[in-house]
């Protein structure tokens, strides 16, 4: 502005052009006042900044404090002001430990009885299948004999249990 | 990581992290709460309020960070200044006296309606900018290159440019609405 004429010929041009528009500006986050203040933006992002900056006086007096304060002397802290702060997270560490999911007891005893009735019938068939082969390739009357001495031993395997011993 | 914080731990809210990080921004966050705050406000409160919004709902403001974008510093400073505002007003909305409202905003003008339809996009954003800090803040014109981080002799630039698609456009409008 060179001349007082000047400026108040401004000023009402402005004062004009105000009264008939509306400033529509989105507002803008922090961190994109951020990046307009290290004058990081582009020509177009800093245009929507701009913009933003026209309708909110707060926002500038950010962006000039944030510039200000970029080539200030660094502040300490009082020690009381740290120590509040600090005490706003307690927890050394933010990991989750997962506790060990406890089955119901009925669950464990169906899953044992399973396995102990498998190893039965394992058994029972492998006993079926081992005494067919043996009765079918060795010899009958030897077979027979073997038999007979399973279900009735000679005297002298039970010979403390005779019919003379008097139990 | 940046400016040496570990950002990761930081937001997991491990308590070396967050202590290290009080440790390296108080001071920065007390400076930038001291311009902000009003009069009669306790800065220390206004401090707590800073670190309180960082860290509350599992630091979600801290998440929203990025590195890339901008310096933790500038960012920061931004952030504690907005916090420590809306902290004071909602303890105390402000009043602002009538002789702190720039006269302009006030004047009430006795010429005719305007019948010179200005369109919003008449003027740069920046224009905008320039012309809202030079008659509505009666900066001068020195204050709004520093504020805005260019030349001043830019700032003198842009105003006329603005001035002559104003005073263009108004003498096209009135002539048409004469005619």
């Amino acid at each position: 502005m060179t001349t007082p004429r000047d400026e108040a010929e401004g000023r009402t041009l402005w004062r004009r052009w105000r009264s008939r528009t509306a400033n529509t500006a989105a507002p803008v986050d922090a961190l994109l006042l951020a990046a307009y203040s290290e004058g990081r933006l582009n020509a177009g992002r800093a245009e929507a900044v701009e913009y933003w900056l026209a309708a909110c006086p707060e926002a500038l007096a950010d962006v000039v404090a944030a510039r200000a304060a970029a080539e200030a002397p660094p502040t300490v802290a009082p020690h009381a002001v740290i120590v509040r702060a600090s005490a706003l997270v307690t927890r050394p560490s933010a990991e989750i430990v997962p506790l060990r999911r406890i089955a119901p007891r009925w669950r464990a005893a169906i899953a044992w009885s399973g396995i102990a009735a498998s190893l039965m019938a394992t058994s029972l068939i492998g006993f079926a299948l081992g005494s067919d082969a043996y009765f079918s390739t060795a010899d009958t009357s030897a077979a027979d004999s073997a038999f007979q001495t399973l279900l009735d031993p000679p005297t002298g395997l039970f010979s403390s249990f005779g019919e003379d011993n008097g139990i | 990581m940046a400016d040496g914080i570990d950002l990761t731990a930081l937001c997991r809210g491990e308590k070396a992290a967050w202590d290290g990080f009080v440790r390296r921004y108080a001071g920065l966050i007390l400076s930038a709460v001291r311009t902000a705050a009003r009069a009669g406000s306790e800065v220390e409160d206004l401090v707590q309020e800073v670190f309180t919004r960082l860290c509350k709902d599992d630091f979600r403001l801290l998440k929203t960070y990025d590195p890339a974008r901008a310096g933790m510093s500038t960012w920061l400073t931004i952030v504690a200044r907005s916090t420590a505002r809306d902290a004071q007003r909602r303890r105390q909305p402000m009043v602002t006296p009538i002789d702190a409202v720039p006269e302009i905003l006030l004047a009430v003008s006795g010429a005719p309606p305007e019948h010179v339809r200005v369109p919003d996009e008449l003027l740069s954003p920046r224009q905008k900018l320039i012309l809202t800090l030079l008659y509505e803040r009666d900066m001068e014109v020195a204050e709004v290159a520093g504020a805005l981080g260019i030349d001043p002799q830019t700032v003198r630039s842009t105003h006329h440019k603005a001035m002559l698609k104003l005073r263009t456009h108004f003498a096209v409008g009135e002539k048409r609405a004469k005619s």
